[in-house]
C-alpha cells in the first residue's frame, strides 16, 4: 500500500504548536495516537527519542523523517507535521526543519517501514511539492495535496 | 515425457503479492503446471536510504536482518497457501549486493518458467519511479510472458474453488 493512502485528515498537521525538539516528536506521535493509530503514547516517544539519541533525522532541506520501531503500533503508521516557521531538529544543514513525516512501524514490518522511508524519500525530492505543503493553510488543504500527488 | 509447465511468482509481503500467489497456486493446481516462489530482499534501497542519510550505517545492518526475516516469512505463507492446496512449492530468496533481477531473469532462462506472475503494480507518479520499481522493471525485461493479477476476490474464489 502506497504511504499516500495512509495519510488522512486525522494524521496531518498544519501547523505544528510545538517550537523544540522533544516537544515537535511528543506532537506527531500524539497526532497517531489521537488517530487510534497507537496504543502507548510514553513508548512510541521513547523508541523515536531513541533513534534521534543515535543521529537527527532531520535530513537538511527543511525535511525530518523521524522514525521507529515499537509494537505499540500494529502495522506502519504515518504522521505528517507541518512547521511553516521552522523547528531547530538537529538537522544535518544545521536549518530549522518545517516538513515532518513520522513513521512508526511494529517490527513485523519492516518491509513496509522500507518502503515507507522509500516513498517518502522519493516525495521530498519534489521541491515544488515541499513548498506546498508548508504553504498549507490547514489540514484540509495538507490532504488535499496528498490526495492530488495520489492520483 | 511431457516437462510440465512452471510458472514463478514474485513475493514481496504485500496484498497484491498474496493474490499473485494464490493465482498461482492454483494455476498450478488446476493445469498441473509446477510452481516457485521468489523473494528479493532489497538491500539496494538499504543503501538509496542511507546515501539520504535516512538511514545510520547501524540502521542498515539492522533493517537487513528484518528484511532477511521478512524474505523468510514470505516463503513460509507461500509455502502454508501451497499445502493447502496439495500443491508442491519450491521457494528461493535473492540477497546480497548481486543484481537480483538478473538472477531472476537467469532463474526464468533456466528453469523454462511459463509465466513470471506478480501482483497488481502500485501506482506512479512518476517516470522516474517506476523506473526504481524492480517488479516493473522485471515485468518489461523478463524473457517469458508476465500476468499481472488483479481482482482479489475473483481470484479467492477461484483459489477457494481447487
Amino acid at each position: 500500500m502506497s504511504i499516500l493512502e495512509k495519510i488522512n485528515a486525522s494524521t496531518v498537521c498544519t501547523p505544528l504548536k510545538s517550537t523544540e525538539k522533544p516537544a515537535v516528536v511528543r506532537e506527531l506521535v500524539m497526532i497517531l495516537k489521537e488517530a487510534g493509530l497507537v496504543r502507548n503514547l510514553d513508548a512510541a516517544c521513547l523508541a523515536v527519542n531513541n533513534r534521534e539519541q543515535l543521529g537527527s533525522t532531520g535530513l537538511g532541506d527543511e525535511i525530518a523523517i523521524p522514525h521507529a520501531k515499537t509494537d505499540t503500533v500494529d502495522s506502519v503508521a504515518i504522521a505528517v507535521g507541518i512547521a511553516p516557521s521552522g523547528i531547530n531538529f538537529d538537522s544535518l544543514d544545521g536549518k530549522p526543519v518545517k516538513i515532518f513525516f513520522l513513521i512508526l512501524a511494529n517490527p513485523e514490518y519492516a518491509s513496509a517501514h522500507i518502503e515507507a522511508l522509500s516513498e517518502i524519500a522519493k516525495l521530498t525530492r519534489n521541491k515544488s511539492f515541499c513548498q506546498s505543503l508548508i504553504a498549507a493553510k490547514n489540514n484540509a488543504e495538507l490532504v488535499k495535496l496528498f490526495s492530488v500527488e495520489k492520483n | 515425457m511431457v516437462e510440465s509447465l512452471k510458472v514463478l511468482v514474485y513475493l514481496d509481503g504485500s496484498d497484491n503479492s498474496y493474490t499473485a500467489s494464490q493465482y498461482a497456486i492454483y494455476l498450478a493446481k488446476k493445469y498441473h503446471m509446477e510452481v516457485i516462489g521468489v523473494c528479493v530482499v532489497k538491500d539496494a534501497t538499504l543503501d538509496e536510504l542511507m546515501h539520504h542519510h535516512i538511514l545510520l550505517p547501524q540502521e542498515k545492518e539492522e533493517y537487513l536482518k528484518d528484511l532477511q526475516k521478512d524474505a523468510q516469512k514470505h516463503e513460509r505463507q507461500f509455502q502454508r497457501l501451497a499445502q493447502e492446496k496439495n500443491v508442491l512449492a519450491q521457494t528461493m530468496v535473492f540477497s546480497g549486493q548481486a543484481d537480483t533481477k538478473k538472477s531472476i531473469i537467469d532463474l526464468i532462462t533456466r528453469e523454462n518458467i511459463m509465466y513470471f506472475i506478480v501482483g497488481e503494480l502500485p501506482h506512479f507518479r512518476s517516470r522516474a519511479d517506476a523506473f526504481y520499481s524492480e517488479t516493473e522493471h522485471l515485468v518489461y525485461t523478463v524473457p517469458c510472458s508476465v500476468m499481472i493479477v488483479k481482482d482479489p476476490f475473483r481470484v479467492e474464489k477461484l483459489f477457494d474453488s481447487v
